[in-house]
């Protein structure tokens, strides 16, 4: 169990920091954008990915098992 | 496409979409007039049917700049809304501008131009104006009744809903209400307790939207948010986590949209028995269907009343009419002296030429835009309001505003060559995944945030709208109000 939460965490972190890179490159410098919003923004968005990064990985692998399980059905049916 | 330098603009339509128009190109001095063919403002909100309203909370549907009173209830009736209206007109002072009852029979050509054929009930006249901006909405032209065979055998009476000014026409009649949107369900639900029998005839079954999810949370907290937004097919231009979490990551969204649906059809018991031992449960995934024409939000009580056996529904086509009633393609025969089609509007613009229609590529989705509302074809033809948003007074303001400021040379347009190509890659999109209809090229529904953001950066201003420290988890996971926009329009 911990060692799935440090994984999600892991997971999280990684791509928390690369959207925080693509928010910061896509606004920062643009016209008519506030700056310090920009990089408030970047850093929550990083901050809320590194936090729930456990949880949105269960989430997805509860996904994963009941997307296939319902492929699964409904091959069979329309076989 | 804004060619030449613009003086003078006539503005089609006086509802929602027109007024805002008439406001913001006024405040950059064009001379503007609004002309309606009906002899009110208001537009679709001028003369509904029995008990219409905005289907979306208060906040969701009013002016950025020019809220609803504290007053108005959290679903704003019709004639409140109309009033609302009248009141905007006063406030911005466009009411100088309005020509009512009048009629644009004809436009054409002249030089960069536009010259109007324009008339009332006893006179018309001819008029020139450098713009014309086309606001009479999407669905404003013709009742839409289907074609049902042997029409003339039928003894009763057949109504559009837009014609149930007061339900009392239906007291102690046999009515079958046709269709499954908004306004069948609204009749239909009216109609309890006034008409003896009520039938509900549909073929297709969608997700209806309630009020409040679970009963305790505003659909909006639930559907109308950035990361809602997220979980929906993607944009035309998504970013690379969008992209990330709809293939790598599919199976959250595909899992969050299942227990939705879990939720809906829990909630609003969808899988109550109808006629045949058919349900209401629809068929296409809500992701797809939440951008269908037929997007509901239907009022308390709807589904108990079918439940109740007070509304018969059918999920049946009508295969024809008989000398008294109507018969349903599942075999049944429905004995009715009363059939109201509640089956929306047609789209048309009568008083475009063919010529222009061709050059905007009029087609089975209608005819898509760039920012849905200039067409590098056509040069100073603008529409406003041929969008389809849960925020439509938003987005037309937004869409007003951003016209306004091309007008004025402060947002500059790209060539006529992006322009097209950005018009293709939006008609690609919708095609590749939108369900079909008439107004496809003009959905937006969800993801009108993502269209907000587009008009939004034209503009120079920042499409996070939230404020406060802790405005990035408000961007998440808070609906946006109208009120968010108000320093824009």
């Amino acid at each position: 169990m911990g060692d799935f939460i440090w994984i999600g965490t892991a997971i999280g972190t990684a791509i928390g920091l690369l959207n925080m890179l693509f928010i910061l490159s896509s606004r920062l410098g643009q016209t008519g954008l506030n700056q310090a919003k920009t990089v408030w923004q970047g850093l929550w968005v990083w901050a809320l990915w590194t936090v729930f990064g456990a949880y949105v990985l269960a989430l997805w692998l509860l996904g994963v098992v009941l997307l296939s399980f319902s492929r699964f059905l409904r091959r069979g049916t329309e076989v | 496409m804004i060619v030449g330098k613009v003086k003078t603009a006539v503005i089609i339509g006086a509802g929602v979409s027109g007024l805002a128009t008439a406001k913001c190109l006024t405040q950059v001095g064009i001379h503007c007039t609004v002309f309606d063919r009906n002899p009110y403002l208001g537009g679709v909100w001028a003369d509904g049917y029995h008990d219409f309203g905005v289907q979306v909370q208060k906040d969701l549907y009013e002016f950025p700049d020019f809220p609803l009173s504290e007053e108005a209830s959290h679903f704003t009736p019709g004639p409140v809304f109309r009033e609302y209206l009248e009141d905007y007109c006063d406030h911005f002072g466009i009411r100088e501008c309005l020509r009512l009852g009048t009629r644009v029979t004809m436009i054409e050509r002249k030089g960069d131009g536009w010259l109007l054929e324009v008339g009332g009930s006893e006179s018309s006249e001819t008029i020139e104006a450098d713009l014309v901006v086309v606001a009479a909405g999407l669905y404003s032209e013709t009742p839409n009744a289907p074609n049902i065979p042997k029409r003339e055998d039928f003894g009763g009476e057949v109504l559009h809903a837009s014609e149930i000014k007061d339900i009392s026409q239906l007291k102690d009649r046999r009515v079958a209400v046709i269709g499954y949107g908004k306004s069948a369900t609204d009749i239909a639900g009216s109609a309890v307790g006034v008409a003896e029998k009520v039938h509900l005839v549909f073929r297709t079954a969608h997700w209806p939207v309630p009020r409040k999810l679970l009963g305790v949370l505003p659909f909006k907290w639930g559907m109308l948010t950035r990361l809602v937004a997220a979980l929906i097919p993607p944009y035309v231009r998504p970013s690379p986590i969008v992209r990330a979490i709809h293939s790598i990551g599919y199976p959250l969204p595909w899992l969050f949209w299942r227990v939705v649906e879990l939720l809906l059809s829990t909630q609003q018991r969808l899988r109550t028995q109808i006629e045949h031992g058919e349900t209401l449960m629809p068929e296409t995934p809500v992701e797809f269907d939440a951008f269908t024409e037929v997007t509901m939000v239907p009022r308390p009580g709807l589904i108990d009343f079918i439940r109740s056996g007070k509304i018969s529904a059918h999920r049946t086509g009508v295969s024809a009419f008989s000398s008294n009633g109507i018969d349903l393609a599942d075999g049944d025969s429905l004995e009715v002296d009363c059939v109201v089609f509640g089956t929306g509007w047609k789209t048309g613009y009568p008083y475009l030429p063919k010529s222009i229609l061709a050059s905007l590529d009029d087609g089975p989705d209608g005819f898509y835009l760039y920012r849905h509302v200039l067409h590098p074809s056509v040069p100073n033809l603008a529409f406003v309001g041929r969008a389809s948003s849960f925020m439509s007074v938003t987005t037309f303001a937004l869409q007003a505003k951003w016209l306004a400021e091309v007008v004025a040379d402060r947002v500059l347009l790209p060539d006529a060559e992006a322009m097209q190509s950005d018009i293709d890659a939006l008609k690609s999109w919708k095609q590749s995944w939108m369900p079909e209809g008439p107004a496809r090229s003009a959905t937006l529904l969800i993801h009108m945030c993502h269209y907000h953001d587009e008009l939004l950066l034209d503009m120079s201003a920042d499409p996070l709208r939230k404020r406060g420290f802790l405005a990035p988890i408000s961007e998440l996971i808070v609906p946006y109000r109208a009120a968010d926009f108000r320093d824009v329009v």
